[in-house]
């Protein structure tokens, strides 16, 4: 299926792709799809994700060599 | 996405069950569905959005608005006791085949006295084909999101009688806000607002742990509470802005329509004046900026212009008589040694005059080095004084242009006021009203403009601070082996908000840009006065500008039908832009556009929304032989809404036949 993630403005994802480390790019893209699908919500509860996020991807950022 | 189905029960005038099959295939891409005013055609526009949305956009405002959902007659047969839906089921499939059904329904019931009672709520479902079952959707808004969000969905599913609206004054806070949903940067504004709080939330990890880091966090939370009041108060003036140009546009229009020939011509003499000012601007800054990127360049050189030339002259003069000796290498003179033999042919085998003469010579090589290396800086310093005495006369060229640019600002200025002061003191009091009120609005423009560029700067400087109070905690923080965690999580955060405002700022004008283009192409390529149109402009601003051959700007003068076909192309641009592979259904697409430039569209249409499946509302004056001719090979399906009054109820058939 067509999903906003594949409509979404291309070139926002093509910035996405070319970023060189790939723990920053996990996030962007997984922030990118967690506001598609909340996009015009009124009431978003962005924070519990976004810090579980940052704090699972921080740990395997620092545990790369 | 396409649409397979339309299903109406006792939706407003269709009673009973009405179905609408469509079709796409690239060859044949449009559907029409042709009825007289009323039979329903807007109605089934709002079917589409009650079904996914649960609202309906486009209902007469005086009439519709208060007449239930459920169709009238039903309502009316109904009794005591009894109760009935009103229903619309949406079949969609996407590019794989795979298929959706939406299906929203609501219900009225009638109580023991008769008095019909309309559920507070809808019922909706989502469905979609796993394998070969229908599966239930409990997320149905995000199916929906991920489809077609509803901010998007105007671009998709539109009354073409109300596009008209969109250009009919200037309206540059629906043409930005239009451009900033499309392309979703407004998407972007919502990740960096969630990432920047959720930095501030990591950063209150350090209390208890480092009292400095403590004190910079607090610095930190102070400089982006400051700036985000400054982008508050921006937006907050980019919306005065937005509207007291559309009001500024008002009265333009409203003069230059006057039935007074002078006023009239006194207001195209001014809009030719300020078309000239917003010449000059640029053209000025521009040279400004040259004359100060010149000065930045060779102004260095300017302050040690004294010294370059003595050195210059002296290392001229010192090589002239010979003072700075000829380059002569260390290798040669000990080849020299060691074969016992000099260039002249004196022996310097054994320890005589001419070998202490020629040992001596090993001494001078190290200044030997250095006079080559000031032959060499001669060479430098000569482009560096030419620069110097060009310099001049560069300046010199770029004050006379500013000065001449600035003339004829001033000019343009006074001829301004002068125009001012003509219409002000005329003597018909609306006339007066309206250039004072012009003239507030203008000076409201100016304060408002000031003040955003304030703001701007502002918010500028605390990022700048931001980022350095930043670097500074996590310089406190990484001293703390406790705080390692917090240190990761602040750089990943910070790293990838900076990711978010990186294609940000890219996009902005990228979008931008690509839609004037495309409006721009468009609109060339719909309209019917070939000759008449050569541009399409969108501003940093957002106000949209039509400029003629000659170089003028005359989007208020552009008739209904033009400006609804600038709407149509722009719309177009925004769905392309977009990327939502969305269905795109219209209502009264040509219905202010005349013979001959219908039948113009409707050749072009086809064309310029290709790959997408088209359903067209129409009437039949808008559905005319030759339009239906001109569309004839891109024509899937056709139907015809036939509206019977005695019962409330339209029933939809193929169309032509009887």
């Amino acid at each position: 299926m067509t999903t906003a993630r594949e409509s979404v403005s291309r070139t926002i994802l093509k910035e996405i792709d070319a970023l060189s480390d790939p723990v920053v790019k996990d996030v962007a893209r997984d922030i990118l799809e967690f506001e598609i699908q909340n996009w015009k919500m009124e009431r978003v509860h962005y924070k519990d994700y976004f810090e579980n996020l940052i704090s699972t991807q921080a740990k395997r950022r620092s545990a790369r060599p | 996405m396409r649409i397979q189905s339309i299903e109406l029960e006792n939706y407003r005038q269709y009673r009973d069950k009405a179905l609408v099959e469509l079709h796409y295939d690239p060859k044949k891409n449009i559907n029409v569905v042709i009825g007289a005013n009323g039979a329903g055609k807007t109605n089934m526009l709002n079917a589409l959005d009650w079904c996914l949305y649960g609202r309906e956009d486009h209902l007469d405002k005086y009439s519709g608005k208060k007449q239930p959902i459920v169709n009238d007659a039903v309502l009316k047969e109904l009794r005591p006791g009894q109760s009935a839906r009103a229903r619309v089921a949406l079949r969609m499939t996407d590019p794989r085949g795979h298929l959706y059904v939406f299906e929203r329904q609501t219900t009225v019931q009638k109580d023991r006295n008769g008095v019909p009672h309309f559920d507070q709520g809808d019922d909706f479902h989502a469905l979609m084909q796993i394998g070969h079952d229908m599966e239930d959707i409990p997320e149905k808004e995000f199916l929906i999101n991920r489809l077609l969000p509803r901010a998007v969905k105007s671009f998709f599913f539109f009354d073409g009688e109300k596009l008209d609206d969109f250009f009919k004054e200037e309206k540059s806070a629906s043409v930005r806000d239009a451009i900033l949903d499309v392309s979703q940067l407004s998407l972007l504004d919502r990740a960096i607002e969630h990432l920047e709080k959720t930095t501030a939330s990591i950063r209150s990890e350090v209390k208890g742990h480092s009292p400095r880091g403590e004190e910079l966090k607090e610095q930190i939370d102070c400089v982006e509470k400051g700036r985000e009041h400054s982008r508050e108060q921006k937006v907050d003036k980019e919306g005065q802005l937005a509207k007291v140009r559309d009001e500024l546009a008002k009265i333009s229009k409203k003069m230059e329509g006057y039935n007074e020939p002078l006023v009239r011509d006194l207001q195209k003499q001014r809009q030719r004046i300020e078309e000239e000012l917003e010449r000059l601007e640029p053209s000025m800054q521009e040279a400004k900026t040259q004359a100060s990127e010149n000065i930045i360049s060779v102004g260095p050189l300017i302050l040690a212009r004294n010294a370059l030339r003595d050195s210059s002259e002296q290392i001229g003069q010192k090589a002239k008589k010979g003072e700075i000796p000829p380059k002569m290498k260390e290798t040669f003179v000990r080849e020299l040694l060691d074969k016992g033999e000099c260039i002249c042919g004196s022996d310097i085998s054994k320890e005589n005059a001419a070998r202490r003469k020629v040992t001596h010579l090993l001494d001078e090589v190290h200044i030997s080095q250095i006079s080559e290396d000031l032959l060499n800086l001669k060479y430098e310093l000569s482009p560096m004084l030419r620069g110097v005495a060009r310099f001049i006369g560069e300046q010199d060229r770029y004050r006379k242009r500013i000065a001449e640019f600035q003339r004829q600002y001033e000019q343009a200025r006074v001829n301004l006021r002068e125009i001012e002061t003509k219409l002000e003191g005329i003597n018909v009091e609306e006339v007066h009203n309206l250039e004072i009120a012009r003239q507030q609005l203008e000076r409201q423009k100016e304060n408002l403009v000031g003040d955003i560029r304030l703001e701007s700067h502002k918010v500028e400087v605390a990022g700048r601070k931001i980022e350095e109070l930043k670097a500074e905690l996590l310089k406190e923080l990484e001293k703390s082996s406790k705080l390692q965690t917090t240190v990761a999580k602040m750089k990943l955060a910070d790293d990838t908000l900076e990711v978010f405002t990186k294609v940000k700022r890219k996009l902005v004008d990228d979008v931008r840009s690509t839609i004037q283009r495309k409006t721009k192409d468009y609109f060339l390529s719909l309209i019917w006065k070939r000759d008449t149109y050569k541009e399409v402009q969108i501003s940093d601003d957002y106000s949209v500008s039509v400029i003629n051959k000659l170089g003028s700007e005359c989007l208020g003068t552009l008739s209904a039908g033009e400006r609804q076909v600038l709407a149509l192309s722009f719309l177009a641009a925004l769905r392309e832009v977009s990327g939502f592979d969305a269905p795109v259904v219209i209502d009264t697409p040509l219905g202010r556009i005349s013979k001959e430039p219908k039948e113009n569209i409707a050749e072009l249409l086809p064309g310029f929304l290709k790959e997408t499946q088209v359903t067209l509302f129409v009437t039949d004056e808008e559905y005319t032989r030759q339009v239906r001719e001109k569309l004839a090979s891109r024509v899937a399906k056709e139907y015809e809404l036939v509206y019977d009054e005695d019962r409330s109820q339209t029933t939809v058939k193929p169309y032509g036949r009887s």
